[in-house]
Formats: C-alpha cells, sequence, structure tokens
C-alpha cells in the first residue's frame, strides 16, 4: 500500500477577511439583523474555499436562504420558550418557569448540536465528495442527559468524561465519502492532562498555559484518524508550546494596539496556524473517494445554536 | 469563439480528478470527459445560472452546479482565464457585490456612520418611549420600594420628619407627585431626591440652613429633580447606552445591570451640569410660586458652600451638587427680574422653621 502525507493550508487574508466582515456588518445592521445567515454564509464560505487539502479547496454549499429558513424557526421556537418563561413568572410560577427553561434548554442544546453537525456537514464538500454526520440524535440526547447529571452529581469532575465522551461520539459519526472519521480520546487522560496543566500553570506563574494549550490541541489532533475499508490516515499536531505563546502573544497585541479592529487578521492568522501544524500521514488514497452522503438542508440546529451562542462544539 | 480547453474535472462521484475537455459560449459551459474530443460522446451542458466561481491561491474553481459536486480548475494565468470569469461577473450584481467593491476606507467609513446613526437613533428614542410608557403612578410606586429599601438601617428622625413634612405642605411643591419628605439623623451635608415623589434630608443640612427660605429652596430643588423626573431620564439614557453596548458586545445581562446599578447609586447620583441647572431654575419657579424670593436659592448654594469640610469624605452635598460658583452665578441672573418686587415673609413657614431649630 502506497504510504502519503499531507498536510492543511489556509490561504485565506486577514485585509479580504476584514471588508467581508464590514460588508456584512452594514447589511445586518441595516436590516436590524436579519441579513445575519446571509452574513454567516459569505463568512464560512471565505474560510472553507480558502482552506485547501491536497490542492482542492474545501467549499461550504449552504446558502444564505436555508440558514435564514432556520433563523426563523429557531427564533419562533426559542421565543415560544421564553414567552412560557416570562407568564409564569410574571403569575408568580418563577419557580417553575426555570425549572421548565432549563429543562427545555437540556434538550434543546444535544438536538441543535445534532442539527447543526448534520448541517454543516452535509454542506461541506471537497473535492466534489460530501462530508456527513451519521449520529443518531436520541443516542446523543441521551448521552449528553446522563453526562450532565453525572457532572453535577460528581460536582464537576466527570465534566472531562462527558466532554470526551460526547466528542467522541460526534467525531466518530463523521464520514467523508466512504471515509470514516474516529476519535480515541478518553476522560482519565483529558482530565489529569487539564490537572496537569492547571497546577503546573499556577506554578510557573501562568508560563506553563501555553504548553497546557498545546497538549490540548495535540490531544484532540493526535487521538483523530480517518479509516477507509482497511486504510487509514492519522493526524498529528506539530505545534509546539513555544509557537502558542508566540500566537498567543502576537494576537493579544494585536488586539489591544488596533483597539479590536486586527480581529479579523487574528482569527485569519489562528486558522492559518492551526490548518499549518496539522499533518495527515497514511494508507488512503484520496482520489479514491466515494460520493456516499446525502444532502441535507434543514438549518434549523445551526441557527438555535447560533441563538443560544455556543458555536460548533468539537 | 469556442475553443476546447483540457481541464481537471471533478465529477461528484469519486474524489480524484478526471482530464475533460472544455469549452464555453454565452449560455454556459460542457464539458466532455476523456482527453480527445469524440463527436458521438456525450457532453455535459451548465448553464451559468447554477455555476459560480471563486478563487483560491494562484487557482479559479468553476463550480457547475449547487452542490459543488462538479466542478473543474484552471490557472489564473491561463489564457482563457479572463474571458470565461467575465461571465460570472456580470451575473454577480447583488448589493453585497457591489459593496465588496469598494475600498476597506469607505467600507469602514460606512460602519461607522451607521453606527453613528444606529447609537443616535436609540439613545433618543429609547428615553423619549420610556417618558411616554412609565407612567407618574408607576413611578411612584417603583420609587416607594427604592425608598423603603433604602431606608433599611437608617435612623429616621421622627419629630423633624413630621415638622419638615408640614413644611413641605405649605408649599406646593408638585402637581403629580405626592411629596414626602423624610428626615434622617446623619451629620452629612446632604439631601437627595428618589423618583416618584421621595425627598431625604439629613439632620446635617438642616443644621447648616439658617433660614425658611433657603429649606424652601432645598426641597424647590429636590422637588424639581421629581418634577422633572430627571432619575428617569437618565436611567433610561444610560439604559440606552446599556442596550447598544450589550448588543455589541453581545450580553444583555448587562442591561438589566446598568439598570440596578443607577437604581443604587441614586444617593450619590451625579446628574450633569445641565440637569443640575434645571432642577436650580424650576426649583427658583417653585419658589416665585409660593411666594418665596428666588435669591433663597443663592443663599442655599453660598450657605453649603460655606459648610463643605474641607476634609474628603464628608462633601457629598457638594460632590453630588457640583460648580457651585457657577450655580450661584446662574440663580443671582435668574433673580434680576424680581429685584424690586416684595415677598411677604411667611409665619406658617417661619414658624415651623423655628421648631425644627
Amino acid at each position: 500500500m502506497e504510504y502519503n502525507k499531507y498536510s492543511l493550508v489556509f490561504k485565506g487574508s486577514g485585509f479580504e477577511y476584514f471588508k467581508i466582515q464590514l460588508v456584512n456588518i452594514i447589511l445586518t445592521t441595516i436590516t436590524l439583523g436579519l441579513y445575519y445567515p446571509w452574513a454567516k454564509a459569505r463568512t464560512l464560505h471565505y474560510f472553507y474555499g480558502n482552506t485547501v487539502f491536497n490542492d482542492q479547496p474545501f467549499v461550504f454549499t449552504g446558502t444564505g436562504s436555508e440558514m435564514f429558513k432556520g433563523f426563523i424557526k429557531a427564533f419562533l421556537l426559542l421565543l415560544s420558550v421564553y414567552a412560557i418563561v416570562v407568564y409564569l413568572a410574571l403569575n408568580e410560577q418563577e419557580l417553575v418557569g426555570f425549572v421548565l427553561l432549563y429543562i427545555v434548554l437540556a434538550l434543546i442544546i444535544p438536538l441543535a448540536i445534532h442539527g447543526s453537525y448534520r448541517y454543516r456537514f452535509a454542506k461541506t464538500v471537497w473535492s466534489g465528495i460530501r462530508f456527513g454526520y451519521m449520529g443518531d440524535k436520541w443516542e446523543l440526547l441521551a448521552l449528553c442527559i446522563k453526562g450532565t447529571f453525572l457532572t453535577i452529581f460528581t460536582l464537576g469532575i466527570y465534566g472531562a468524561w462527558f466532554a470526551m465522551n460526547l466528542r467522541r461520539y460526534l467525531l466518530c459519526n463523521i464520514k467523508i465519502g466512504d471515509a470514516r472519521f474516529s476519535y480515541k480520546g478518553v476522560g482519565g487522560e483529558y482530565l489529569w492532562l487539564n490537572i496537569k496543566g492547571y497546577f503546573l500553570t499556577v506554578l510557573t506563574l501562568g508560563i506553563y498555559f501555553f504548553w497546557w494549550q498545546k497538549d490540548l490541541f495535540a490531544y484532540f489532533i493526535n487521538n483523530l484518524r480517518l479509516t477507509k475499508d482497511d486504510q487509514t490516515m492519522l493526524l498529528r499536531s506539530t505545534a509546539t508550546g513555544g509557537d502558542f505563546f508566540s500566537l498567543i502573544f502576537t494576537n493579544l497585541f494585536l488586539f489591544i494596539f488596533t483597539l479590536g479592529l486586527a480581529t479579523p487578521w487574528i482569527i485569519v492568522r489562528s486558522m492559518r496556524f492551526i490548518l499549518s501544524n496539522i499533518t495527515l500521514d497514511g494508507t488512503i488514497q484520496f482520489d479514491e473517494l466515494k460520493q456516499t452522503q446525502a444532502n441535507y438542508n434543514d438549518a434549523t440546529g445551526e441557527d438555535i445554536a447560533d441563538f443560544l451562542d455556543f458555536g460548533f462544539i468539537i | 469563439m469556442e475553443q476546447i480547453q483540457l481541464v481537471d474535472f471533478f465529477d461528484g462521484m469519486q474524489a480524484g480528478a478526471k482530464q475533460a475537455l472544455m469549452y464555453y459560449n454565452e449560455q454556459g459551459i460542457s464539458i466532455q470527459l476523456g482527453a480527445y474530443w469524440n463527436k458521438e460522446a456525450t457532453v455535459l451542458f451548465f448553464p451559468y445560472k447554477q455555476c459560480s466561481i471563486q478563487q483560491t491561491g494562484n487557482k479559479f474553481f468553476v463550480f457547475l452546479n449547487k452542490n459543488a459536486t462538479n466542478y473543474f480548475s484552471f490557472y489564473i494565468d491561463a489564457p482563457y482565464a479572463s474571458s470565461l470569469t467575465q461571465h460570472f461577473s456580470q451575473k454577480n450584481n447583488s448589493i453585497a457585490a457591489s459593496l465588496l467593491k469598494f475600498n476597506a476606507v469607505s467600507l469602514l467609513l460606512m460602519v461607522l456612520v451607521l453606527f453613528t446613526g444606529v447609537y443616535w437613533s436609540v439613545a433618543t428614542v429609547v428615553p423619549w418611549a420610556g417618558l411616554k410608557l412609565i407612567k407618574p403612578s408607576s413611578e411612584t410606586e417603583l420609587g416607594e420600594k427604592m425608598y423603603q429599601s433604602m431606608m433599611q438601617g437608617e435612623s429616621v428622625d421622627e419629630r423633624r420628619t413630621a415638622l419638615l413634612q408640614q413644611f413641605s405642605k405649605e408649599l406646593k411643591l408638585s402637581k403629580t407627585y405626592p411629596i414626602k419628605v423624610t428626615v434622617l439623623k446623619n451629620k452629612e451635608v446632604n439631601a437627595y431626591a428618589i423618583p416618584g415623589g421621595n425627598i431625604v434630608v439629613y439632620t446635617g443640612i438642616l443644621k447648616a440652613i439658617k433660614s425658611s427660605d433657603e429649606l424652601a429652596a432645598l426641597l424647590g430643588h429636590e422637588a424639581a429633580h421629581i418634577n422633572e423626573r430627571h432619575s428617569l431620564k437618565s436611567v433610561l439614557r444610560s439604559a440606552a447606552t446599556g442596550l447598544i453596548v450589550s448588543v455589541v458586545l453581545n450580553d444583555i445581562s448587562g442591561i438589566f445591570s446598568i439598570i440596578v446599578e443607577n437604581a443604587e447609586g441614586l444617593r450619590t447620583m451625579h446628574f450633569s451640569r445641565k440637569i443640575e441647572a434645571n432642577a436650580d431654575e424650576r426649583g427658583m419657579q417653585l419658589l416665585v410660586n409660593n411666594h418665596i424670593h428666588p435669591l433663597a436659592m443663592k443663599r442655599l448654594m453660598q450657605r453649603l458652600k460655606e459648610n463643605t469640610p474641607e476634609i474628603p469624605g464628608a462633601f457629598s452635598f457638594m460632590l453630588s451638587h457640583p460648580a457651585t460658583d457657577e450655580r450661584i452665578k446662574h440663580a443671582t441672573e435668574f433673580a434680576i427680574p424680581y429685584k424690586n418686587s416684595s415677598f411677604a415673609p411667611n409665619p406658617v413657614l417661619d414658624s415651623i422653621w423655628s421648631e425644627l431649630k
């Protein structure tokens, strides 16, 4: 079997992203926020389109109008939830209202993650081949409910296992064509990494923080692999603690001295940093990837995730 | 012009590039698989309407359907690059596309103008709507709650409260709000108004005041704050600012914290000079309406200025009522037209005053 090495390249520029952001801000302000889905589509399109793997760019094929439909659905859904809670609160049922709010949010968040993954990956195309998310929403919901309860009962300690179980479930269900991702990070190792990171950061007056970030990034990337039939491809992080140090410090200075105006440049250079520090090696013949994943057009989950402001979790 | 080009074609079934022949005309792009043109073989036709183009690095990628599963790529220096890309630039005439053609500086200016406009309109509309929506009666209700919570842990001078209440009854201080005065045992030279009708006066300020006119001026000033809804106005103004800040920073809880801060900071509230000047003027108007010489306001200010201790930390009244000299001047100017008017002394007020002392 042929053994190959690949890397990811980000070709976007801070200046172009800055212009895109300005246009997005103008149109979103004029439309009182209604333009948001189109603005988001433009941003995603830019970032995907400038991420290149094996000479081919990624493509985000989602559209503003698809996401706008999801946006309206998500808005109405959350509005009715809040309306019920406010109604209960005004009728001296604050406690019932708050319990209801938390229960509904606990149910909505996993379903939003599910919807968001399905939409986002169905709309991610590389070399003409679609990604796809194969997870089951009820399995994810069960995982989240179990995780939330155990995390509360163990006063947060189970949080590490919860985070890794969630990540494993999500990533193991992602496919590109007929190749499947898998993740083998586990809670115990993740907890230890964080405990070690935390205490060494305190002991070294913060200096270790950058190495802690490096470890977390490496723990994410190095446990990730892609398999297709009997071929595999391993992902590896090449970033060092020193790299993280210079990235974070430069970003901080850029942000402070431009009063935040440099944010697009910061995002672009961070993106470039992350992608350039991932290498893939293994035996997968990417030219032989086959189209297997169906299209999926419902962006409601994606939009709920935006409203609740938890972004795209991995 | 139908020139056939050899391109890398992606068929959306398998990831690898396939050799294909491509030509384009006014209507769209045609593709035939293989390296040699075969008249017999199938030609795939893609109208421009469903195609899109993107430049990444030094390559153009032409996506032939909305799903981006079929596409081909060519280098930006290919001889046909500019004539092919033209077909796409004509197509895209959305607002966003035309905005993207502006340079960054003009775009930044547009954002600034837009933000200023939004800021200005929110800062005008929110206080305006708030003042319309919040009725004086609900303001009194809310003010009463604030009063109750502020009075916790304070010791009220019951006797003087009753006397001062009587004193304020003799004056017509407000048409809309029920004015209620409370005297607190506190050496600080301070007095403040709570929206809705409550006025709190410290024994320290009563001690500093030397005549019933001055006391009337003090009540006039505080009542003017209530009548003019100054607290509500500034709470609404900071709520509007808070609203903008939290939308920009994406933090809704910010609005509530600003309202809470304002409610708690009433005691040491710093009104702007403009608001203080307005309260002075309206207060003097109240004095005139009650047949008291407006110069009493000037005397009150001078008195309080004298009584401000040099020690920092004990100078509440001057702190919450700054720029005294300017205000004294203003009060003098206001009193000019009344120079020759005579104001008869009010025996009722005087007798209450002597008891208060």
